[in-house]
């Protein structure tokens, strides 16, 4: 079977059948997150190891850093369309793609992390505008929409499929007005961001979670939306470059990957340098004012090594290294900068939802640990390999890296 | 946001120094409500008790060993200092609600998306997710009080301090033509404690006993330092119980109310 | 959601939010309309499809341009 005319024209491919074995090994993964579902949704949440103290698991954490990670998508389009960046035009339609594969997947996700899935629409309906997840929920579908449309344009833009005069002209139009749906998408994306944020710093009957902050916005809110713009635009370089390492192609230059991260330093720089200061006053002022202090929050297995990691390891040494030009300079060790980068903001998100809820508040609770049944691994490996299959396909069939033929010439 | 002198605000005074760790309290709450026996009951941490006591100790050896019990309900909380209860404001589709005019925090279990915010909102671990389907076996479903609506998986219950009762005890009263009196509406838990701990009413209203109670110099509430501002006070002439209803730093000495509603 | 659903307040809460999720939502429909109706007067007018969308028309046509731009180090 020859699919070589529907590459992007005066590109390669890997041969068909090896393309088939990774999609097999994709759709495998998909059948376990299947299997997942299916039982989730036949006999119930039982099927988890929730209960009634981890009201959230592996999958908010998941979901929450997937959706901080495909914050590339809509920074990089801001910065693209909104501040003219226009080398970034070299990389953005990764982004999109990634962006949409993160807010589709995650919602998804919910689908079946919600108890009533069917009543999901209640959310919208029923409208309480006071909670933080509302505007979540808002957001999150209405920026899939704008992600929607700004996909589109480039599945549009297949070789066989931009023969066709319609659907050429309409891409291409979409093309056109697209800083318009990048100004929406930025608008949404900061606000609910932030909102996720906000979800944990309004607990204040949660003393680990709980902040202070201004008029309805709690500190998390703001930290949660520079986190993701931190980490944004360094998993999109990180795909970027992985699928470099495993096409052996080149499909951005060197120069793209170091703006992105250039831009993603800064902003993990005063990221950091807030949520530092944000940390310090909880732990020193806050925690003591409830009568607790912070040794409380960190018992086995959740010790202090998570704040280690996630502000130490993730934070600090991925910021030194993506603001040395040096490092910015060599493949391997900005790809190892930017994933240090992800790894942080997952363990931030992993922190503020399983550490919050395993903290007790009660003087007389216990302190509980969770690990995740067979079927929640199941359904976060379902998001992974959907994240594959979208990537894998879009890239063999869509011109997704403008400077891909100029890079690698062919005789084609 | 504390209540106005105007409006009911329905709450308890439970004298932990009365409560034998029975239970009674719990069994009647599940009958009278239809909480169902799950499939797994060993699994402590996923079933429904929405009037769980706790037994608490005071951490001393034998002989010294005193033991206590906190029956805890939902608190019903209002909320002070700029902040609305810990469940309500977080829920995304309206499904639990704060009465103003009894102070009683709803639960609409029809409406409930089951997205588990307001379990992880909540400090006191008064809301119950339905991890499972509850099995009726066979003959179970006749003692099931036709008054509240047994919950479907997927959605979070909880005390409702017997919302139904005080429905019934306004009908009463509209009919009667007479006020409504403080015997009108009990919860089934203060009605099945045998050592008279639990005592309930109007929390605003003179007349009723628990405005009386919760004046108490014993009577404290759960978590107060969090300004949740709970409808249910215990008393207890025990220092060592009091000071295992809130966080204290070591050292620190046990405060009287530190925060509330001004009650 | 809507005026009619019986929990809806006219109040400033609901203004906002509900005002900025439908002004989203308008923005982002009308510009798909828009995009929609450019192409149906493309069409119409009888623009010709550039050969496999690389014309000059293309969005991307620039993009040697910039990339020029960035390796001479513009945006370093």
């Amino acid at each position: 079977m020859d699919d070589s005319k529907f590459w992007p024209k005066g590109t390669t491919r890997c041969k068909p059948v090896h393309f088939g074995l990774w999609m097999l090994f994709c759709l495998a993964l998909a059948g376990w997150a299947l299997v997942s579902a299916f039982l989730c949704l036949y006999k119930g949440l039982n099927q988890t190891n929730m209960n009634d103290y981890f009201a959230f698991g592996v999958w908010i954490v998941v979901d929450l850093a997937i959706i901080a990670l495909g914050a590339g998508a809509f920074f990089t389009g801001f910065m693209n369309y909104v501040l003219r960046r226009e080398e970034l035009k070299n990389i953005i339609n990764a982004a999109v793609i990634i962006g949409f594969i993160c807010y589709s997947g995650a919602i998804m996700m919910l689908g079946i992390d919600i108890g009533q899935p069917i009543r999901g629409w209640f959310g919208f309906w029923h409208a309480n505008v006071h909670s933080m997840l509302t505007e979540v929920m808002f957001c999150i579908t209405t920026y899939l929409i704008v992600l929607i449309v700004e996909f589109v344009p480039l599945i549009l833009e297949n070789r066989q499929i931009n023969k066709v005069p319609d659907l050429h002209f309409f891409a291409h139009n979409l093309h056109t007005i697209m800083i318009v749906f990048a100004a929406t998408g930025t608008f949404l994306s900061f606000f609910h961001q932030g909102s996720l944020g906000g979800m944990y710093g309004v607990l204040y009957a949660r003393p680990f979670a709980a902040r202070g902050g201004v008029l309805i916005w709690p500190w998390t809110f703001f930290l949660f939306i520079l986190s993701a713009i931190a980490a944004g635009p360094s998993f999109t370089t990180s795909i970027v470059m992985i699928t470099e390492i495993v096409t052996g192609k080149k499909l951005t230059t060197h120069k793209v990957k170091m703006l992105m991260a250039k831009v993603s330093g800064s902003l993990l720089l005063f990221y950091l340098v807030l949520k530092i200061a944000d940390t310090l006053y909880w732990a020193f002022v806050q925690t003591p004012a409830m009568g607790l202090s912070p040794s409380v929050y960190y018992q086995a297995p959740y010790g202090t090594w998570l704040l280690i990691a996630e502000l130490g390891i993730g934070g600090v040494l991925p910021c030194i290294l993506l603001l040395s030009p040096q490092v910015r300079e060599s493949y391997w060790i900005l790809l190892l900068a930017m994933l240090l980068n992800c790894f942080g903001v997952t363990m931030n998100r992993f922190v503020m939802t399983i550490q919050s809820l395993a903290v007790p508040v009660l003087p007389f609770e216990k302190f509980y640990a969770y690990l995740p049944t067979w079927q929640e691994w199941g359904i976060s490996a379902g998001v992974i390999a959907y994240g594959f299959i979208i990537f894998s396909l879009a890239y063999r069939y869509l011109p997704v890296f403008p400077q891909e033929t100029k890079l690698n010439p062919t005789t084609d | 946001m504390s209540s106005s002198a105007s409006e009911m605000r329905f709450g308890m005074v439970i004298d932990v120094d009365k409560c034998t760790g029975c239970g009674a309290c719990s069994v009647a709450c599940m009958s009278e409500n239809n909480v169902g026996v799950l499939p797994d009951e060993t699994d402590k941490i996923r079933s429904i008790t929405w009037l769980r006591v706790y037994q608490i100790d005071n951490g001393q050896p034998y002989p010294n060993t005193q033991i206590a019990f906190f029956p805890r309900p939902c608190q019903h909380c209002a909320g002070s200092q700029g902040h609305h209860t810990p469940c309500v404001s977080v829920c995304p589709a309206t499904a639990t609600d704060r009465d103003p005019k009894t102070g009683i925090v709803s639960q609409i279990p029809t409406r409930c998306i089951g997205c588990r915010y307001c379990v992880a909102a909540c400090p006191y671990h008064a809301r119950y997710f339905n991890w499972y389907d509850v099995p009726w076996p066979e003959g179970m479903d006749k003692p099931l009080s036709p008054f509240v609506a047994p919950r479907m998986r997927g959605v979070v219950e909880k005390c409702t301090f017997c919302f139904h009762r005080y429905q019934r005890a306004q009908n009463k009263a509209f009919t009667s033509g007479e006020a409504m009196g403080e015997m009108d509406y009990q919860t089934a838990c203060t009605e099945a404690c045998p050592s008279g701990a639990i005592t309930f009413g109007d929390l605003n209203n003179p007349e009723h006993k628990v405005h009386e109670l919760k004046k108490s110099p014993y009577a404290f509430r759960l978590l107060e330092r969090l300004h949740t501002d709970t409808a249910v006070y215990y008393v207890s002439a025990r220092e060592w119980v009091r000071r295992q209803a809130d966080n204290y730093l070591s050292g620190e000495k046990l405060a009287k109310v530190q925060a509330g509603g001004g009650h | 959601m809507l005026p009619f659903v019986f929990e809806w307040q006219w109040d400033i809460g609901h203004g906002v939010f509900m005002g900025l999720f439908y002004l989203a939502l308008t923005i982002v429909s009308l510009g798909v309309v828009a995009a929609l109706a450019m192409t149906f007067y493309d069409l119409y007018s009888g623009k010709e499809v550039h050969e496999e969308g690389h014309g000059h028309e293309d969005p991307w046509a620039d993009y040697s341009y910039a990339h020029d731009k960035a390796d001479r180090g513009e945006y370093a």
